[in-house]
């Protein structure tokens, strides 16, 4: 083959290229401008775990350590104790509680066996993923800030309504708010 | 001399040479285009490729020992991190693993989907081969539309199970959960799109004649050299051998789907390049069928000593909470013995050995990586090729790091 | 037991077995597991839960294994699906009524019916009725009940029977109704938890170790009771540097206690992760004044320069100690400080004894299997719990004669043949009458007993056939103790063996004998010297008001350290390795549990530190094992032991005491019948039996920092609300605490 046709099929294929590249332009946007404009997450992503209070505002776990025994990581810590007091007083919603819960998500590889695991479904993985750091040791996080009633819904994402089809709505802000999965 | 070398006797004699015939370069492991961590030790005869050596173990992490310590159930996570861009199959070959050690029967519903999500994972997985290999070759636009295709599956992934990248959906014994409402509508949408997107890509790459004379009759590796260098997948049926697991040794209902093993002859870069792109069609064609199969029905096995109880008799039944408590802390004792199974993973051969001592923890649990054994035949087919086409070799051998290094 | 063999069929293969064996241990021993709630192999049989059936052939109906004994030409099926389904739906039955309380209930995770039911159970379930249900509540400081989870296997009403010969825990009520209780609502007990270690379900559970964490996060370590001279073994459950729980050795596998502790062993182990711990070393530079938190090295270096010259420093070890710590004591004071003034803190001091002995200790198996028992003082049910729990059994369910001498009606006289009751003081009067048959007269009018009664005993003794044990608490002088160690020729013969059981009251009372050898009387030391090294504490402190220098090793302060011019913090016995020897002469390992808590060492790594500063390196190298070495190379009775030949607490090692033949005692002999006779002879006994646990739940150094002890030395109150925790409800005087 001479140069000649070689150089012409060579600047053919470019044009190809160029011609598919040129049609994408006027069409819509994949990108999503995070953080200006919120991502959409699926129902069931998991981000970091929320734990959660019944309706009188109690916490729902008992420290019965499934979740600590399901961790592949071991990034979950508890400390249980005894809450004798009655109901109206206690901190949790049963007798037992979690004195201590840390999650090192320095650790934790957000795979969901401790929602699968939880027999009271105190725990389940929320949306937030925006967990950078300056100190490593800010990743361990206490009940304080697991707590579903402690935590901040963050502008920089919304979730996708579960039949939702998100490919196509990348860009919708969802105004009404923070849903969880519960 | 690199330590990798010195342990290779054979090749001393060539880098003893003086330095005025040949010269040893490291490609990588910063290299972008050893997709990873990957350091090749190459010998050069100006821009001939004399020797190459690759040097691996830069992401060592000690999986296969982690397996040892975690249960059965927890180690499902670990593969998710093996090959990190075929996780669900990764999954699978460890989940059926310990299954034939349990001798559990899956449900239809749950098979039919693990072969669907198989085959989404293995477009996406085949999409990033084609988007980075085109990078390595210099085609940039190809990328951002190949990233588009996975990032749609990977929303996918994500609506079932939750996690992008680290899915861990199947279980042992079915799957983590069913399919969240709506999926098969979206799943059709996705390949709706498909063909037309798979169109534009061959539009962009393989009709390109750059492209071709890029890959055509570069990286050629005959098919006894490819048998006796073990490999397997695309890189196998890229030179003539008619050999996948889904077709010849199948499992999960593979053997009921009508699809094409793809295979070319020219046993070069390029016939790689086509099985796979011919497999992502052939994959389309496969989630095509399993929609429409997809039937109401249980996704766990019938087998409460291994299988979480449903969460609802958890709550309501002492006996299920009982297995549901003990199955989590304690973990499933799993018959002694051992078993050896394999899974047509995008790459190859996913081969899972694991060695039971019929405690809840495995003995030993070895992976096969495709990966790792068809990076091996890179010197064979790099030798005596330029040195800019090493890097168009590593592109269309489609190696993962994490699971080369486990 | 018959050592006849017999052939039993089980599942096709033939066994041969003892015959009259359980079969359901004959069963479990060759890999047929049958799951079985209420059998328990140290109890009568109950035969209450109905999970043991089996198949025997030419027998009507499915049989429950636990009550059959085997019987030659048995053929036995274990594995169809008649008998899966039969326990299947018994487990169905006990779940019925079991309420949904895994996550919170503290045995989960241990629990012998979780394990069952996912061994044999049945995933469907049936019954869809609203259970029975009741609220937690507490029985004692020290026990939790939880009604609804009983499955009624009553583990806990026969091991408090048989056992503890207690009786107070009971099933009342009927039918579905049925649950297990108390006389009136409240344990008043010796609170031995034992109840608590068999339960197989959540029903009775540990209050001090109430919802803390679980078993699998628990490291558990095989141990040696602290308290009691019995040598009993545990595991200890720790996590985190915190020890948790203490259990009766590990679930499985029997230390030679099997799964028995008191109420110290199972619940006194708050004081090792206590706030009071001594944190640092003390220096107390000027006397009277007060002691200043010191680095290690220069406390040491303080103690070695202050000792430097001092002559005749005395050396007091406390027989709560390891052999290594007061075995290394010793060498500090002999070789470092070339003095020979050391001794053991205990009053009751065994070195007659074991100088004279002439027939062997008897360890805590023979006990439960002799045929006679001989208790001259002491009061083995409060101080050596599990020997009192042997000698029970033994006469419960071995036809034993227990004839207990003392001065008070204890607790274990409602299971003697014989009740000595003699006057204060004169337990010395009976040995001599044991010693010869014509001392009988004078001995019977010290004693204030009638001659016939010293007949009677003698009778019995001489009509043993088998073993014949000697046990004599702690008040017999050094006379009578070795006349009566020496004594044994007297009562053998050839059918009946003679043994020897002493009763002291410390963990490691015998081996502070055995390996602090050539020691003083700890009045004499306290006299001659004017420095000290004291490891642990003295009973009376108040003599060191006018020593020049005191170094103490202790866990807390007290009265010692009150007058102590350098403190150095010890760890205690869960954060070392090391040796017990109890009172039958077993040489038992104590493991490192935890890390050493605060600052503090073992009292052997403290002495060898301040032998080291005084340029004497005993070449321990930091290592326990090398100071048994040294132990094992230097005292004969331990020659050639090692801590891996310690390692099975199963079978645990006794050491070579040796045998002295017949000796002439006519020096002590005269000494003794003078004392006898010098004695008044006046009617003075005691008549009340004293409260059960009244030296059990007595407030130590040790035991005080559980705070339910406080409760229980106060005569354990029924609190008001039994849903909370008693210890929310009265301070630690007992009183009650105005609700908030």
């Amino acid at each position: 083959m001479s140069i000649i046709s070689d150089v012409i099929n060579s600047t053919k294929a470019v044009i190809k290229g160029m011609k598919i590249t040129i049609s994408k332009m006027p069409q819509k946007k994949w990108t999503v401008q995070y953080p200006d404009v919120p991502v959409t997450v699926q129902p069931r992503y998991r981000g970091q775990h929320l734990l959660h209070v019944d309706e009188n505002g109690k916490e729902k776990c008992v420290a019965c350590y499934l979740c600590a025994a399901a961790c592949p990581s071991e990034c979950i810590y508890i400390e249980a104790t005894d809450d004798a007091r009655p109901y109206e007083e206690r901190v949790g919603r049963d007798e037992r509680y979690a004195k201590v819960y840390n999650i090192d998500y320095g650790r934790c590889i957000f795979c969901g066996f401790c929602v699968e695991a939880c027999p009271k479904d105190a725990i389940t993985h929320g949306y937030n993923f925006e967990l950078s750091v300056y100190n490593r040791a800010d990743l361990l996080k206490t009940k304080d800030d697991l707590l579903i009633t402690k935590q901040k819904q963050s502008k920089n994402y919304r979730v996708a309504l579960s039949d939702e089809d998100v490919d196509s709505e990348y860009k919708e802000v969802d105004k009404v708010g923070i849903k969880f999965r519960l | 001399m690199s330590v990798a070398t010195e342990n290779l006797t054979g090749q001393v004699d060539i880098l003893d040479q003086p330095l005025e015939s040949q010269m040893t370069i490291s490609m990588g492991p910063q290299h972008p285009s050893t997709h990873g961590v990957l350091r090749l030790e190459l010998v050069l005869d100006g821009e001939l490729v004399v020797k190459t050596v690759p040097d691996i173990g830069y992401l060592h992490t000690g999986m296969e020992k982690l397996f040892e310590y975690k249960k059965y159930q927890q180690g499902i996570v670990i593969t998710d991190r093996m090959d990190y861009l075929n996780p669900l199959g990764n999954n699978l070959a460890y989940v059926m693993a310990a299954e034939k050690l349990l001798q559990l029967e899956i449900p239809e519903r749950a098979q039919v989907i693990r072969v669907m999500m198989c085959e989404l994972q293995r477009i996406a997985s085949h999409m990033v081969w084609l988007g980075t290999h085109c990078l390595d070759i210099g085609a940039m636009s190809a990328f951002f539309y190949c990233f588009r295709q996975r990032e749609k599956i990977l929303n996918l992934i994500e609506a079932v199970s939750g996690g992008r990248l680290t899915p861990s959906y199947f279980r042992i014994g079915g799957l983590m959960m069913d399919l969240p409402a709506g999926f098969e509508r979206r799943v059709k949408q996705f390949l709706d799109d498909f063909p037309a997107a798979l169109e534009e890509l061959t539009t962009l790459v393989s009709d390109n004649t750059l492209w071709q004379s890029r890959t055509k009759g570069i990286g050629i590796i005959s098919p006894e050299d490819a048998i006796d260098w073990g490999l397997t997948g695309p890189c196998l049926r890229g030179s003539g051998i008619d050999l996948d697991l889904r077709r010849h040794n199948p499992y999960s209902g593979y053997e009921t789907y009508d699809f094409e093993v793809c295979v070319e002859l020219d046993c070069d870069v390029w016939a790689r390049f086509r099985v796979r792109m011919r497999e992502m069609f052939e994959s389309y064609k496969i989630i095509r069928q399993t929609v429409d199969r997809l039937k109401p029905g249980p996704t766990k096995a019938d087998a409460p000593k291994v299988v979480l109880p449903d969460r609802d008799d958890m709550r309501k039944h002492m006996d299920s909470l009982i297995h549901h408590f003990l199955i989590v802390a304690e973990g499933f004792n799993v018959p002694p013995g051992e078993v050896y199974h394999a899974i047509e993973a995008s790459k190859g051969e996913l081969g899972v050995y694991m060695k039971s001592n019929g405690g809840p923890k495995p003995e030993r649990v070895h992976f096969r990586g495709p990966s790792f054994v068809n990076l091996a035949a890179l010197p064979v087919m790099a030798e005596g090729e330029m040195v800019a086409d090493v890097v168009a070799i590593i592109g269309s051998l489609d190696i993962v790091l994490g699971e080369i290094d486990r | 037991m018959s050592e006849e063999l017999i052939k039993v069929t089980i599942n096709g293969t033939e066994y041969e077995v003892e015959k009259g064996r359980r079969l359901i241990e004959v069963c479990n021993e060759n890999g047929c597991n049958i799951p079985s709630f209420c059998y328990y192999s140290d109890l009568q049989v109950q035969a209450s839960c109905r999970m043991c059936l089996v198949r025997i052939d030419k027998m009507p109906k499915l049989q429950t294994s636990c009550t059959i004994n085997c019987t030659d030409g048995m053929v036995v099926t274990t594995n169809t699906e008649e008998i899966a389904k039969a326990q299947r739906a018994m487990s169905e039955f006990l779940l019925a009524n079991h309420p949904l309380d895994c996550p919170v209930c503290d045995r989960g995770g241990e629990c012998d019916l979780q394990e069952t039911v996912m061994s044999a159970g049945n995933v469907e379930e049936r019954f869809h009725e609203p259970k029975n249900s009741f609220a937690e509540k507490f029985l004692s400081p020290m026990v939790a009940n939880d009604q609804q989870r009983c499955i009624l296997c009553k583990r806990c009403t026969r091991v408090c029977d048989e056992w503890m010969g207690e009786t107070v825990i009971e099933a009342g009520n009927r039918g579905v109704n049925t649950v297990i209780g108390t006389y009136g609502g409240w344990l008043n007990c010796s609170q031995c938890g034992n109840c608590v270690e068999v339960c197989p379900t959540g029903t009775l559970l540990d209050a001090v170790y109430r919802h803390e964490t679980r078993p699998w996060e628990l490291e558990r370590t095989v141990s040696t009771d602290v308290y009691s001279s019995d040598g009993m073994q545990l595991s200890i459950g720790s996590r985190g540097g915190k020890v948790h729980r203490i259990v009766a050795r590990d679930r499985y596998v029997n230390g030679l206690n099997g799964e028995f502790l008191d109420v110290k062993a199972r619940f006194g182990h708050e004081f090792v992760n206590h706030p009071d711990r001594i944190k640092t070393p003390l220096i107390r530079y000027k006397k009277g004044g007060k002691a200043i938190p010191a680095t290690w090295d220069d406390a040491i270096s303080f103690v070695a320069d202050k000792l430097k010259d001092s002559k005749n420093v005395g050396v007091v070890a406390s027989p709560r100690l390891t052999n290594e710590s007061i075995f290394t004591l010793k060498r500090l004071a002999t070789e470092a400080l070339n003095s020979d003034n050391y001794a053991v803190s205990d009053a009751y001091n065994l070195a007659p004894f074991f100088d004279n002995l002439s027939a062997p200790l008897c360890n805590h198996k023979e006990i439960r299997y002799a045929k006679t028992i001989l208790l001259i003082g002491g009061e083995p049910e409060e101080e050596q719990t599990y020997t009192a729990k042997q000698m029970r059994q033994a006469v419960r369910n071995g036809g034993a004669k227990l004839i207990i001498v003392n001065d008070t009606p204890i607790n274990l006289i409602k299971s003697a043949t014989q009740f000595v009751h003699v006057n204060k003081g004169s337990y010395e009067a009976f040995v001599l009458a044991l010693l010869d048959k014509k001392n009988d007269k004078v001995s019977a009018k010290k004693l204030g007993v009638d001659k016939a009664e010293l007949e009677k005993v003698r009778v019995t003794i001489a009509a043993t056939e088998g073993d014949f044990i000697i046990m004599f608490g702690g008040d017999l002088s050094a006379e009578a103790q070795a006349v009566l160690a020496n004594s044994a020729e007297k009562f053998a013969s050839d059918k009946c063996k003679v043994l020897y059981h002493p009763l002291p009251l410390y963990n490691n009372s015998v081996g502070a004998n055995d390996v602090m050898q050539g020691k003083k009387s700890l009045g004499e030391v306290l006299k001659e010297s004017k420095s000290f090294i004291i490891g642990g504490s003295l009973q009376d402190a108040n003599i060191l008001e006018e020593k020049d220098f005191v170094v103490a090793f202790e866990l807390f302060e007290t009265e010692t350290t009150d007058k102590a011019d350098v403190i150095l913090p010890a760890a205690s016995f869960a954060e070392v390795d090391g040796t017990y020897t109890n009172n039958a002469g077993n040489v038992q390992r104590v493991r490192k549990a935890i890390d050493f808590v605060n600052q503090s060492k073992p009292d052997w790594l403290i002495a060898d530190a301040i032998a080291k500063e005084l340029g004497v390196d005993f070449g321990y190298q930091s290592s326990a094992s090398a100071v048994f070495k040294a132990i094992a190379d230097s005292v004969p009775a331990y020659e050639g032991l090692r801590y891996p030949a310690l390692k099975n607490e199963s079978k645990p090692v006794q050491a070579k005491h040796t045998i002295h033949s017949a000796k002439d005692l006519s020096n002590e002999i005269k000494a003794l019948t003078e004392r006898v006779e010098a004695l008044a002879g006046e009617t003075n006994k005691n008549n009340e039996t004293p409260r059960i646990g009244h030296k059990l739940h007595r407030l130590t150094t040790l035991t005080s920092r559980t705070p339910q002890f406080h409760l229980l030395a106060n005569g354990n109150p029924k609190p008001e609300n039994l849903h909370v925790s008693p210890l929310k409800q009265f301070d630690t005087d007992g009183k009650a605490v105005a609700a908030s």
